[in-house]
C-alpha cells in the first residue's frame, strides 16, 4: 500500500498576516496495487500539493507517507532513491513536463542512466520496449517534444514514468490538457497497463465523468480536507456531504433530457472567499443549504468507514447501530 | 420561424506560416436567431477561435486574414464594412466573451472604470454612467455590484471575473454575443452558474448567442442548436434533441461516444483513432477520412470531399454515407443502458441529482 | 519570423554578423602570410607615407607599414575581447546559475555583488581597475573580465529563475535527480540560446572597451599593438596622417559590427517569444 497519514502543508505567503489556512489539512487515503483511488476536487482545493508530497516533491509539515508501511520522510540517501523508484508521478501539461531541449527517446532513457541500470544497448532496448508499451514507435524516440501531439507527449511521459518499474504511478490530471478524443486513448493505455503491471493508481482530477469511469474508489476533497471517501458507485449514487451532491450536479452530462430547469432568475454568484471561516468550523459552511450552528462552532470529523463522510448532517443518514468495517 | 440576425455564409480565413496558408476557418455557414444559443463544437485547433474572430473582424492581420465569404447582421455584409465603422459594431450590436477572464481584464484599473468605459463608448453622453454601471453589474448576478466599483481584477474570484466580462460585453445592449470557450478556465460548479446566467440573458435580453465549446456536455446544457466543425468546416449542424439522440457524422458519434465513455465489449472506451490533422496539410477527400471507422470500407470517401446535405428538419451533414456504422460495430453513443461493466455515467447522474 | 528576413531558415542578419567575423578571424590567422610586411620593420626613411602601392594603409612615425600592423593587431585585439569574455562567461554562468537555482542567501549575496558593479558605468569601471593594477595584458584581462561578468550573471540568473518553475524540473526531480544533474541537463541547455546571444552581444563591447582601454594608453604596451593602441599612438598624428586612425578604427568598427548583428540575429533567430 502507498498511504498518506493524516498530511498537513501550510504554503508561506507573503501577503496574509498570521498563520495561513493550510492548502492540505489532515489529508488520509491509501491506494492498494492494482488498484486506481480517485482524488476529486475543483482548482486549488490542494489536491496537487498532496500528489507532490506523495512523490516526495514536497515535505508534508506533518504526517507521514508510508511505502509498504516505511515512512519515506525518515529515509536518507540511496535507501530514499531505491524507495522513490516505486513512485512516481504523470503531470497535467504533458508539454510542460518535458524539456524542450531534449528528445522524448532521451526523456525516456534518463531515468534509467541517472539510476545506472544497465548499460548503454540495454538503455537503448529499454527504451525501445517502454515506446513499443505506451504504443509509439521506435521512429519516434529521435523527436522533440514539440515535434509530437498532446497525446503522444503524454505517451512519452507514461513510458518515462513507467522505466525505472514502479509499484504506484500519481496521475495528476492525467488527461486534462487532452482532447475528447485523445482521452479515451490514453485511459484505455492506462488501464491496460494497470492490467498488466498490477500497478496502484492515484488518479487526480476534476473531471468527475473520468473519475467515475476509472476509480474504484474515491476522496472529494475541499479546500484543503478530504469531506467524502468510498467506493465510486457508493459516493457517485449515495453522495453524502452537501458538496459532493453539488459538485456531481454541476457536471455537464451530455443528454440534453437531463438538463436542468432554465433559471428565471440571475443566478448569483456566492461571495467568493469566506476568509473567516475558522479552522474549527466546517469550511463548506458558508455554501451549504443545510448548514446550522454546529456547523460554524465545530470541525466536522469524520467516523472512518468503508463510505465516510465528514459532515454534522450528512445527506444519508447512518444508523446508530451500524458498526461499519472495523477502522 | 424566428428571423435571423446573423448569418456566416460560406466563410473563409487563413493564417500564413511557414508552411503554407492553414485554412482555420475553410467554408463555415450558420445562423444565429435572438434568443437562441448556437453551439459550435469541435477540437482545439479545429478553428472556432478562427470562426468567432472572423465574424467580428478581430482576426490578428497578419498572420490572419479573411479570405471569402459573408457575415450578414441584418442583411449588412460585414466583411464590406468601412473598418472604420466596425468599432461600432461591435460592442453595440456584436459583443464578445473570452476563455481567460484573468487576462481579458486590465489589472491596474478597477472594475467599475472598467465597466464604465463600455457604458460610456457606447451611450448617448451625459446619462447617469454610475447607475448604468451598477445594473449591468447586477444583471450579470454579481452580488453587491456597488461595494466592486472599487474592487480590482485579481480581488475576485474567477467566475466574478467572467461575469465582470459578461456584464461588459452586455453594457451596450448587443443582439449578438460570441462566447468564445467562456467556462473552460473555471470549476464545475461555477461553470454551471455561468452557463445558466448566459442562458438566463440569453432568453431575457433576446440575445442571439454564439456558444463556442469543447465539451458535448455543456452544450447539451445550454444550446438549442448545435454545429461540429472539424478541421475548419462544420460537418454537421443539428437541433440539439436530435443530435444527441442520432447523430449522423462519424465524427459527431465518434466524440459523443468519447464525452459519454462508452466501452467496447472488451470494456476499452472508444476512441477516435488518430489525431486531428495539420490544417496546412489536409488530406483529399473527406477530410475526416483517415481517421473514419466508416471510410475503411468505402472508397469514396477518399474521392471528391462530400457536400452538406438536409438530413432533416434543421439538421444538415457533410458525409457520403450519414448514420452508417462500420461493420461489426454498432453505434453505441446513445445507449442509455448499461454498456460496458459500468452503467453510464448520465445514468448515475441523473439519480443522484434526483436525490 | 524575426526581423531582417530569413534565408534557407538562417536569420540574414545573423549569417551577415558571422560572415563579418569570419572574416575578421580569417585575416588574423593569416595575417603571416597576408601583411606585406613584418609589422615591426622599422623604415625611417618611409617615415608617414599616405597609403599607396607599396603600403595600401600608408605607414606610422617609424616607417611600420599600417595594413601589417592594422592584420596583426587583429590577433591581439580579438585574443584580448574573446578570453575576456570567456572569463566573464564562466563567472557569470556559474554564479547566476547558483543565484537563481538556489535563491535564498546565496542569490541575496550575488545579486547584492551584481549591483554593486553595474552601478558604475562599464567604462569607468575598467579605468578604474586597470589604472588601479596599471598597464599590462593581465590587468586588461581582469577589467575586461569584471566589467562583462555582471550582465551575463544577471540574465542567467533570471533564466534559470524561470526555469526551475517550469514543470519538467518537477519531473526531474520526481525520478530522482540531483542538483548537478538537473543544473547538467536541464537547466544550462535551456539557458544555451540567451547566453550565447549574450555573449556574441558582448564580445563587441569587449572589443570596443579593449580599444577605450588601449586608446587611453592604459591597455596593451608596445611592442605589442592592438587595434584601440594603434589608434592611441596614430592620434598625435591626426592632422598630418589620417590614416594612422582611419583604419584600426575601421576595423575596430567592422568586428563590433559583426559581433552585433551575429548577436541581434541570433536573437531573433532562437528566441522563441519572437518565432512564429
Ligand atoms: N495567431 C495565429 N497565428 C497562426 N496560426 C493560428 C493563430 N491562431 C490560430 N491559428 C491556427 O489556426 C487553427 C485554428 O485555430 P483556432 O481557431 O484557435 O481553433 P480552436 O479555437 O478550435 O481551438 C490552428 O491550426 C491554429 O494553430
Ligand atoms: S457540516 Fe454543516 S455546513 Fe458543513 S457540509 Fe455538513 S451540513 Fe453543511
Ligand atoms: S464521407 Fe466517408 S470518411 Fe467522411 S465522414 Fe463520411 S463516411 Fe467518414
Ligand atoms: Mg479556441
Amino acid at each position: 500500500m502507498l498511504v498518506c497519514e493524516d498530511l498537513v502543508k501550510t504554503y508561506r505567503t507573503r501577503r496574509s498576516v498570521g498563520p495561513a489556512r493550510p492548502a492540505v489539512d489532515g489529508v488520509s487515503l491509501g491506494v492498494a496495487p492494482g488498484e486506481t483511488f480517485a482524488l476529486v476536487g475543483e482548482s486549488g482545493c490542494g489536491k496537487t500539493t498532496v500528489a507532490r508530497m506523495a512523490v516526495g516533491l514536497l515535505r508534508p509539515a506533518s504526517g507521514r507517507i508510508l511505502l509498504e508501511g516505511r515512512d519515506l520522510a525518515r529515509m536518507r540517501g540511496r535507501e530514499l532513491m531505491t524507495l522513490r523508484r516505486q513512485v512516481q508521478i504523470v503531470f497535467q501539461d504533458p508539454a510542460g513536463a518535458l524539456d524542450p531541449r531534449q528528445t522524448v527517446g532521451g526523456a525516456v532513457a534518463e531515468p534509467l542512466l541517472l539510476h545506472r541500470l544497465g548499460g548503454p544497448s540495454w538503455r537503448r532496448r529499454e527504451t525501445e520496449r517502454l515506446f513499443r508499451q505506451v504504443g509509439l514507435g521506435p521512429r519516434e524516440m529521435g523527436r522533440f517534444p514539440h515535434q509530437l501531439s498532446g497525446g503522444q507527449k503524454q505517451r512519452v511521459l507514461i513510458a518515462r514514468a513507467l522505466s525505472l518499474r514502479p509499484r504506484y504511478i500519481i496521475l495528476d490530471e492525467p488527461v486534462s490538457a487532452l482532447d475528447v478524443s485523445v482521452r479515451a486513448q490514453i485511459l484505455n493505455l492506462l488501464a491496460a497497463i494497470q492490467a498488466e503491471l498490477g500497478l496502484g493508481y492515484l488518479l487526480i482530477s476534476h473531471d468527475l465523468a473520468v473519475v467515475r469511469n476509472v476509480a474504484s474508489r474515491a476522496a472529494v476533497m475541499h479546500r484543503g480536507r478530504l469531506v467524502e471517501e468510498g467506493p465510486v458507485e457508493e459516493v457517485w449514487s449515495r453522495p453524502a456531504h452537501p458538496y459532493t451532491r453539488a459538485l456531481l450536479k454541476a457536471i455537464p452530462v451530455p443528454d440534453p433530457a437531463l438538463r436542468p430547469e432554465p433559471p428565471s432568475s440571475p443566478p448569483p454568484e456566492p461571495e467568493a472567499d469566506p476568509v473567516g471561516a475558522r479552522a474549527d468550523s466546517c469550511l463548506y459552511e458558508s455554501l451549504c443549504p443545510r448548514s446550522a450552528r454546529l456547523c460554524r462552532r465545530r470541525r466536522p470529523r469524520p467516523e472512518r468507514a468503508d463510505h465516510w463522510v465528514a459532515c454534522h448532517y450528512p445527506l444519508i443518514l447512518r444508523r446508530r447501530d451500524d458498526p461499519g468495517p472495523p477502522r | 420561424m424566428v428571423e435571423d440576425v446573423l448569418r456566416v455564409i460560406d466563410l473563409r480565413a487563413e493564417f500564413r506560416s511557414a508552411r503554407g496558408p492553414v485554412k482555420a476557418v475553410d467554408g463555415v455557414s450558420f445562423s444565429l436567431q435572438p434568443g437562441r444559443t448556437l453551439a459550435l463544437v469541435g477540437e482545439s485547433g479545429s478553428g472556432k477561435s478562427a470562426t468567432a474572430l472572423a465574424i467580428p473582424r478581430l482576426l490578428p492581420d497578419p498572420p490572419g486574414r479573411v479570405t471569402g465569404g459573408q457575415v450578414l447582421l441584418r442583411g449588412r455584409d460585414l466583411l464590406e464594412l468601412d473598418p472604420d465603422e466596425m468599432p461600432r459594431v461591435r460592442g453595440r450590436e456584436i459583443a464578445m466573451v473570452f476563455q481567460e477572464p484573468a487576462s481579458a481584464l486590465n489589472p491596474v484599473m478597477t472594475v467599475g472604470d472598467q465597466v464604465a468605459e463600455s457604458v460610456r463608448t457606447h451611450r448617448r453622453p451625459g446619462g447617469p454612467v454610475r447607475a448604468a454601471v451598477i445594473e449591468a453589474l447586477a444583471r450579470a448576478g454579481v452580488p453587491a455590484p456597488e461595494k466592486r466599483l472599487r474592487q480590482y481584477p485579481h480581488e475576485l474570484s474567477g467566475g466574478l471575473k467572467q461575469r465582470v466580462l459578461i456584464a461588459i460585453a452586455l453594457a451596450c445592449g448587443p443582439s449578438v454575443l460570441i462566447a468564445d470557450e467562456p467556462t473552460t478556465a473555471l470549476d464545475v460548479t461555477v461553470q454551471a452558474r455561468i452557463l445558466d446566467l448566459l442562458a438566463y440573458l440569453g432568453r431575457r435580453l433576446g440575445l442571439a448567442l454564439l456558444l463556442i465549446t469543447h465539451d458535448l456536455g455543456v452544450v447539451a446544457r445550454t444550446a438549442e442548436r448545435v454545429a461540429v466543425m472539424y478541421a475548419g468546416r462544420v460537418v454537421e449542424t443539428a437541433p440539439v434533441g436530435r443530435f444527441f439522440r442520432s447523430p449522423l457524422h462519424p465524427y459527431s458519434r465518434g466524440l459523443l461516444e468519447a464525452a459519454r465513455m462508452t466501452r467496447d465489449d472488451t470494456g476499452s472506451f472508444r476512441v477516435i483513432d488518430g489525431a486531428v490533422p495539420d490544417l496546412a496539410d489536409l488530406p483529399s477527400g473527406c477530410r475526416f477520412h483517415p481517421r473514419c471507422a466508416v471510410a475503411r470500407l468505402r472508397a469514396a470517401c477518399a474521392g471528391p470531399p462530400p457536400p452538406a446535405r438536409e438530413a432533416g428538419p434543421g439538421h444538415t451533414v457533410e458525409c457520403w454515407y450519414p448514420g452508417e456504422a462500420a461493420v461489426g460495430r454498432a453505434w453505441a453513443g446513445c445507449a442509455r443502458a448499461p454498456a460496458g461493466p459500468r452503467p453510464a455515467a448520465a445514468e448515475v447522474n441523473s439519480r443522484s441529482a434526483g436525490l | 519570423m524575426g526581423r531582417g528576413g530569413s534565408l534557407a531558415g538562417l536569420n540574414i542578419m545573423a549569417l551577415a554578423g558571422a560572415g563579418l567575423i569570419l572574416g575578421v578571424v580569417a585575416l588574423a590567422i593569416a595575417a603571416p602570410s597576408l601583411a606585406p610586411t613584418h609589422p615591426d620593420r622599422l623604415s625611417l626613411e618611409e617615415s608617414l607615407e599616405p597609403p599607396g602601392p607599396g603600403h595600401p594603409f600608408g605607414t606610422d612615425y617609424y616607417g611600420r607599414d599600417v595594413a601589417s600592423r592594422v592584420l596583426f593587431g587583429t590577433r591581439v585585439s580579438l585574443a584580448i575581447g574573446l578570453s575576456a569574455q570567456l572569463i566573464a562567461l564562466v563567472i557569470g554562468v556559474v554564479l547566476g546559475a547558483l543565484a537563481g537555482y538556489f535563491g535564498g542567501w546565496v542569490d541575496t549575496v550575488i545579486s547584492r555583488a551584481i549591483d554593486i558593479f553595474l552601478a558604475f558605468p562599464d567604462l569607468l569601471l575598467a579605468i578604474g581597475i586597470a589604472s588601479a593594477l596599471g598597464p599590462g595584458l593581465p590587468s586588461i584581462l581582469l577589467a575586461l573580465s569584471l566589467v562583462g561578468w555582471p550582465g551575463l550573471c544577471r540574465l542567467v540568473r533570471g533564466e534559470v529563475m524561470a526555469i526551475r518553475e517550469r514543470d519538467f524540473i518537477q519531473a526531474a526531480r520526481a525520478i530522482g535527480a540531483g542538483h548537478a544533474w538537473m543544473l547538467a541537463r536541464h537547466v544550462l541547455p535551456n539557458v544555451a540560446a540567451p547566453v550565447l546571444i549574450a555573449s556574441s552581444l558582448g564580445m563587441g563591447s569587449r572589443i570596443l572597451q579593449e580599444a577605450s582601454l588601449s586608446f587611453l594608453g592604459l591597455g596593451v604596451q608596445p611592442p605589442l599593438a592592438s587595434w584601440g593602441s594603434m589608434v592611441h599612438y596614430g592620434l598625435r598624428w591626426l592632422s598630418r596622417a589620417p590614416w594612422l586612425v582611419i583604419f584600426p578604427g575601421l576595423a575596430i568598427a567592422v568586428a563590433v559590427l559583426g559581433f552585433h548583428l551575429l548577436g541581434d540575429g541570433l536573437r531573433d533567430m532562437l528566441d522563441p517569444r519572437l518565432r512564429d
